[in-house]
């Protein structure tokens, strides 16, 4: 496209340059000025189009594997809900940055009971092969995700290894911290 | 003297009531309406005239094999307590509404019994729930000396001898030359 632009400049400027009143008899720049133009537009429009169906399709990753975490999550959030507060909705579980950086402050500030403990390790456990099996998807959208993801992963895996309260509100920690690292990586 | 009533209508009716007249907070009745109406689309007939009828799990159980995944299983389990401790309220207001004390701000037994553990008893609560003892069948204890037992885990039942050979030959590999004891 910037090919395009700089030759269709050019090939103007020399156009300009001639000067002469028959400019536009027996002369080839016009015409190649107007190909540069049509090429300038086309490929420009094309650039636009196959840029956003690769940003659709990498969004479309990332919320595959942010969907594969729904499960913990969800724990999380029931864990550290208010008295009578409503639970997340699974769109928030699954889109928003946000809630991620509420749970890890609702975490740093409230402790986990021993019930929702179990719940959160079992979850861990039960997602841990679908998070290794997502790293060649993670891998797809960048290096940075693919080793953030790895980071999630590690961190799932000592949640779901944990056998002491302490272990798993620092692997819960680590795992959100880790969670809100790999929301903010650019597509 | 009036025939009392129990109906899903009356329930609803109820925490309204109970949430103008003081008698629950309104986010307690909020949280309560919500779970009602989140599960109680799958009431039979009967239980929807009669709520004295209803076994709040097995509606949950209906409700998760109908509902497939429309609400998350943890979720559910959120609105079961929510819903049974609404109609505990529900029907012992409707007993006797002169001797009505809600069950709200009550803490589960577990909740209960876990605050009264002495330290020792914390940890030990602690270990079980998060580090649970393993099926004593698959575990064999080998006493080798006085104070140490080491545990043989996941022996399958059909072991040859070659592969019995094979785990003798790491443990002999891990221990010290004889020369070094």
């Amino acid at each position: 496209m910037v090919l395009f632009g700089l030759v269709g400049i050019y090939l103007l400027m020399m156009f300009l340059g001639l000067g002469n009143e028959d400019a536009f008899e027996d002369n080839l720049l016009p015409e190649l000025i107007g190909f540069c133009l049509e090429g300038f537009f086309l490929v420009g429009l094309f650039s636009l189009i196959q840029r956003r169906n690769e940003r659709d399709r990498k969004s479309q990753l990332r919320q595959s594997l942010r969907g594969a975490l729904r499960e913990i999550l969800s724990h999380l959030d029931i864990a550290l809900l208010e008295e009578n507060a409503e639970p997340a909705k699974s769109e928030t579980l699954d889109k928003d940055q946000q809630f991620v950086r509420i749970l890890f402050v609702k975490l740093h500030k409230g402790e986990l009971s021993l019930d929702n403990m179990l719940n959160i390790k079992q979850a861990a456990a039960r997602n841990l092969s679908t998070m290794h099996d997502l790293i060649p998807v993670a891998a797809q959208l960048s290096a940075d995700h693919m080793r953030w993801w790895l980071a999630i992963a590690e961190s799932v895996r000592h949640l779901s290894e944990a056998t002491d309260k302490d272990s798993i509100n620092f692997s819960a920690h680590k795992f959100l911290k880790h969670l809100g690292e790999f929301d903010q990586l650019p597509l | 003297m009036t025939e009392k009533d129990y109906s899903q209508k009356a329930f609803l009716d109820f925490l309204r009531h109970a949430a103008v007249a003081g008698l629950i907070s309104p986010a307690t009745a909020r949280s309560r309406k919500l779970a009602a109406e989140q599960l109680m689309v799958q009431l039979k007939t009967s239980e929807r005239r009669d709520l004295r009828q209803l076994d709040v799990d097995e509606l949950c159980s209906r409700f998760h094999k109908l509902q497939g995944s429309t609400i998350r299983p943890e979720n559910i389990q959120l609105y079961n307590e929510r819903l049974s401790s609404g109609l505990k309220d529900f029907i012992c207001w409707t007993d006797e509404p002169v001797n009505f004390k809600s069950v709200e701000g009550e803490k589960p037994e577990s909740i209960v019994v876990a605050a009264r553990d002495t330290p020792g008893q914390a940890q030990a609560r602690e270990e079980l729930t998060l580090n649970p003892p393993r099926s004593p069948h698959d575990i064999f204890p080998v006493p080798i000396r006085e104070d140490l037992v080491v545990y043989l885990q996941n022996i399958p039942l059909d072991m040859t001898r070659a592969e019995a050979e094979k785990i003798a030959a790491v443990v002999k590999a891990l221990a010290l030359p004889e020369e070094e004891r």
